[in-house]
């Protein structure tokens, strides 16, 4: 039913006067249905990436998955939607040196979508704010994707616990 | 020796696959606004704006004069949610829309404000924001881009991690104008037909966008009049292209590497708002240049022959050198 309502909203302002012959007798009708919302999944918890004991000659990486990032339009209509990625760099809780956000690299992995023509530009690093998923959305849609993160140490890194933020921007 | 070994941890304490922290299933459920939303609601349903004023804060104002917009929150979530909303600056740069980092802020997004910086939303909750913009006197003319954000973050993990901040938010498109709606247009320039360098075919059409608002472009193709009288399509247009005025850009059509290489009658159809383009070319995709395994073997095939060739031209050489020195030792003696 709700489904129904808001595909109608693709068509925000109907106006059903200017279909129908012009005369004086006839009553203009207008309405408008406000379009729905864009929406993005809500992070449920802080992502562990392990520990490692790593010599200090080398680098070494951590990675894992970051959990599902779902973006849900249901503005109806042709819409574009830009999902984006930033980090900081991961900081250790003493006076360490920071992993830059230079090394820490996002992979989107496989996207399943539902009325969304999603494709995925090439991110290097997280230093800016990354486009990391591009989306056309088609009538109500949705796309869902679980990313990898992973941070490389340089070699010579402090021991510590490090920790960082990474936002998921969709507009 | 502990010199040599630094011990580094993203996590204290627990020690976790992180694929099993997130024992996620693989296919998601079918989300019905699943998260955090945001939508515009009540947009004055006033002519020159076009449709994207339905999802964007789209308009023209003169320097000195304010708009209100109202945007609805919602809560989709089965937990309570602290929502903190913003604007921030944005940009559009070679027809991506780009947002910048936190609360950075520019022009426009100085000018904007919310009713409620924070809000606090039970599970299933909705809430109506106040945006205001206040446009000085002293505004730049021209196109300004910023986002009203909602966003919502992760508890700040205790031991080491990456903390999760997700947000979700309405574009503003704002003209800064002296007044009346500056006209919108652009053109499609040429269609043509291209190869990826990955073996697909590619319908490319070259736009521009001569107006002055921002356009947001969507359309299809259809593939007409093709070998045998096959028809395809329609095919998107993806991603949707977003156009600064005066900018240009290519709009592409990905296709399957199966497709006849033609010739095609390639029908071209362009939206932005209420403006509509169409073209229409008869292309042929260029042959498919095959890179790979047999120009490879048959490179490695000649270069072989070759170092043959030559490796017998110096072994013939040394014979024809070795004879005349024995031939020059033997007239010697």
């Amino acid at each position: 039913m709700r489904k129904y309502l808001l595909l109608a909203s693709t068509f925000a302002t109907l106006a059903l006067a200017a279909s129908l012959p012009a005369s004086a007798a006839d009553t203009p009708i207008t309405f408008t249905l406000d379009a729905g919302a864009l929406s993005i999944s809500v992070p449920t918890a802080s992502v562990p990436l392990g520990s490692s004991q790593v010599a200090s000659a080398s680098s070494h990486t951590f990675s894992g998955l970051l959990g599902t990032v779902t973006v849900t339009d249901d503005r109806g209509g042709t819409h574009a939607w830009v999902a984006s990625v930033i980090s900081t760099a991961f900081t250790g809780d003493a006076a360490q040196t920071a992993v830059a956000a230079l090394n820490v690299h996002y992979v989107p992995g496989t996207i399943t979508v539902s009325g969304v023509v999603a494709t995925t530009p090439v991110t290097t690093n997280l230093t800016g704010v990354s486009p990391v998923v591009n989306g056309t959305s088609t009538g109500l849609a949705w796309a869902s994707w679980n990313p990898t993160v992973s941070v490389v140490v340089p070699a010579g890194a402090a021991a510590g616990t490090y920790s960082a933020t990474i936002t998921h921007s969709v507009a | 020796m502990p010199s040599r070994l630094a011990i580094l941890s993203l996590l204290a304490g627990i020690v976790a696959p992180a694929s099993s922290a997130l024992a996620a299933s693989p296919q998601p459920p079918t989300p019905s606004s699943s998260g955090i939303g945001i939508r515009l609601v009540g947009v004055p349903a006033d002519a020159g704006n076009g449709p994207l004023a339905n999802s964007y804060i789209v308009d023209l104002l003169a320097p000195g004069t304010s708009i209100r917009r109202r945007i609805e929150i919602t809560n989709n979530t089965g937990t309570t949610a602290n929502v903190a909303v913003y604007p921030a600056a944005a940009g559009l740069r070679r027809g991506t829309f780009g947002f910048a980092s936190g609360h950075s802020r520019n022009e426009l997004s100085r000018w904007t404000s919310v009713s409620r910086g924070v809000l606090r939303l039970p599970p299933g909750a909705r809430t109506f924001e106040t945006v205001t913009i206040d446009v000085p006197k002293g505004a730049t003319h021209g196109e300004h881009y910023a986002v009203i954000w909602a966003e919502v973050s992760a508890a700040t993990p205790a031991g080491g991690g990456v903390t999760l901040v997700n947000r979700v938010g309405v574009r503003m498109y704002l003209s800064i104008g002296p007044g009346g709606a500056p006209p919108a247009n652009f053109a499609i320039a040429s269609l043509t037909a291209e190869r990826a360098a990955t073996g697909e075919p590619l319908v490319v059409a070259k736009i521009r966008n001569s107006g002055r608002r921002t356009l947001d472009i969507s359309g299809a193709l259809t593939l007409s009049k093709g070998p045998g009288g096959l028809r395809a399509g329609p095919f998107p247009v993806t991603p949707a292209t977003a156009l600064a005025p005066g900018d240009s850009a290519r709009v592409i059509v990905l296709l399957d590497k199966r497709l006849p290489r033609g010739p095609w009658r390639a029908h071209m159809t362009l939206r932005s708002g209420p403006i509509l383009r169409a073209a229409v070319a008869t292309i042929t995709f260029p042959r498919h240049v095959a890179v790979a395994k047999p120009a490879g073997s048959s490179r490695h095939l000649i270069l072989g022959v070759l170092i043959f060739l030559v490796s017998l031209a110096v072994a013939a050489l040394a014979l024809l050198l070795s004879r005349a020195r024995r031939a020059m030792i033997g007239r010697a003696a």
